[in-house]
């Protein structure tokens, strides 16, 4: 098995894993979930720029959700 | 009536009360992509410099050129509106200037090492972007919208994209579908002069998924899978030698996780991405990152992020000249074999509605840190950035 499928068979193994032990959470106990800090986009803008400067610094891109546009630094 | 029916009784206007404030801050929260409608405006600016480290041993390494790289200054600002009873207005607007010198080629020399032709320290230049988005929300599901566009003097993109979200399962999970469409085109300075490319475009069409789901009154977690396809002129046409095919196909596999430990009042916060491509590029990126409170209204957040990419199958450490222009090669460091590690530390101080933010990011890269080869790229990357931001609602 090749280094790749290696990894997205750990990838597919580690989401089973998290979906099976997942219990449902009622909206009254979402308290702790509704803090600023549980939000995956915390900070957008410093989200925006963090991937900016990771699009044209390194080979790879992207992340969650879909591409903007380019620049002419990449 | 027996005794635990009257406690259970004499409980309930207090438990009622608190599931109601419950409720109202669930109905507040972000838990992922949301598709809860904003109640309150949100403003944001953020200012930040961005310095690259010069080139190492530069009398040795640089044939050409100057061993100072990039200078950036970064000016951002972020706009999140209510509009009406189901809609919402996003601005998002950043400006950059910078300046400093990048590679424009590479060589070998007779024992292996890599010499690299810089361009001169004068590069100057500035990119203004805009976007905007419109979302429509309703009981479970929003719609939202998005189109923007980015302009340097010698580079054009405008761009426009679609996000579904949708709520399942008593709003335990979160679907999310995105798709986009941009369009670039480039007019290179100098390109007759230098023998560039005059005019050029590149189209990039992308497709991502993603779901989030609670796993208890503490935890997230959230997997997606995203494809983009890049089509048109994608080489870098200040490069000297410099071809790429004109189609590149990229996937990846993101997983991210959020846990709040309530005896020290922290979050914790893991992501992972699995990234390949039709360039035969392969990388790993893994964050992770602590945020603490303290001293009642300030917040620390220490974090680290770990690269590391396999080389493109066409990159050369040093220029081919005698290989046809119709072969595919390049000696762009960011196509080489390496890794990279990010120390990351930020602090906040938070007020009522407004939240002022200091961060300090430091960059390294090295070829040993790679996925494969040892391609010693002399020109690898290392960066210092430092940010002030400012967030207010009303």
């Amino acid at each position: 098995m090749s280094f790749q499928s290696k990894s997205r068979l750990l990838l597919v193994m580690l989401v089973l894993g998290f979906v099976s032990a997942c219990q449902t959470v009622a909206p009254w106990e979402r308290e702790i979930l509704a803090k600023d800090e549980m939000a995956w986009t915390e900070d957008p803008l410093a989200q925006a720029l963090d991937q900016q400067v990771y699009f044209s610094k390194e080979g790879a891109s992207g992340g969650l959700g879909s591409a903007g546009g380019g620049c002419g630094c990449n | 009536m027996d005794r635990s029916a009257k406690r259970e009784h004499h409980g309930a206007p207090q438990d009622l009360g608190r599931a109601l404030v419950a409720l109202t801050t669930a109905a507040m929260a972000l838990p992922a992509f949301s598709v809860n409608q904003p109640t309150e405006t949100s403003v944001a600016l953020r200012s930040s410099v961005y310095q690259e480290d010069p080139i190492k041993n530069g009398d040795e390494t640089i044939l050409f050129g100057s061993a100072d790289r990039y200078k950036i200054k970064i000016n951002q600002f972020y706009l999140e509106r209510p509009v009406g009873s189901d809609w919402a207005l996003n601005l998002n607007y950043s400006n950059e200037a910078m300046s400093g010198a990048s590679p424009w080629g590479a060589s070998v020399d007779s024992v292996g090492d890599q010499q690299v032709i810089m361009s001169g320290a004068s590069i100057d230049d500035s990119r203004n972007k805009l976007e905007g988005s419109l979302t429509k929300y309703s009981d479970n599901a929003a719609w939202s919208l998005s189109v923007g566009g980015s302009r340097e003097h010698d580079y054009r993109s405008n761009y426009a994209g679609i996000r579904w979200i949708n709520e399942f399962f008593q709003k335990n999970t979160t679907l999310t579908l995105d798709a986009s469409y941009a369009r670039d085109t480039l007019n290179p300075t100098d390109a007759v002069l230098y023998g560039r490319v005059v005019k050029a475009s590149k189209q990039s069409r992308s497709l991502a998924l993603s779901v989030s789901q609670i796993l208890s009154r503490k935890q997230i977690v959230q997997m997606g899978y995203g494809l983009t396809k890049r089509a048109g002129f994608l080489s870098d046409p200040y490069k000297l030698r410099d071809v790429r095919p004109d189609n590149r196909i990229e996937h990846r596999l993101t997983a991210g996780y959020l846990h709040y430990v309530e005896a020290a009042a922290s979050r914790v916060r893991a992501e992972y991405r699995y990234y390949w491509d039709s360039y035969d590029l392969e990388a790993h990126t893994v964050e992770f990152s602590i945020l603490t409170p303290f001293l009642d209204r300030w917040e620390i957040e220490p974090g680290i992020r770990r690269y590391q990419q396999s080389s493109a199958s066409f990159f050369t450490l040093g220029d081919l000249y005698d290989r046809p222009l119709s072969l595919p090669q390049s000696s762009d460091f960011r196509l080489s074999a390496f890794g990279a590690l990010s120390t990351k530390l930020a602090i906040n101080y938070k007020r009522d509605a407004l939240k002022v933010g200091l961060q300090y990011e430091r960059y390294r890269s090295k070829p040993s840190w790679g996925l494969s080869g040892q391609d010693s790229h002399v020109a690898l990357l290392g960066y210092e950035l430092l940010s002030l931001g400012i967030q207010l609602k009303f």
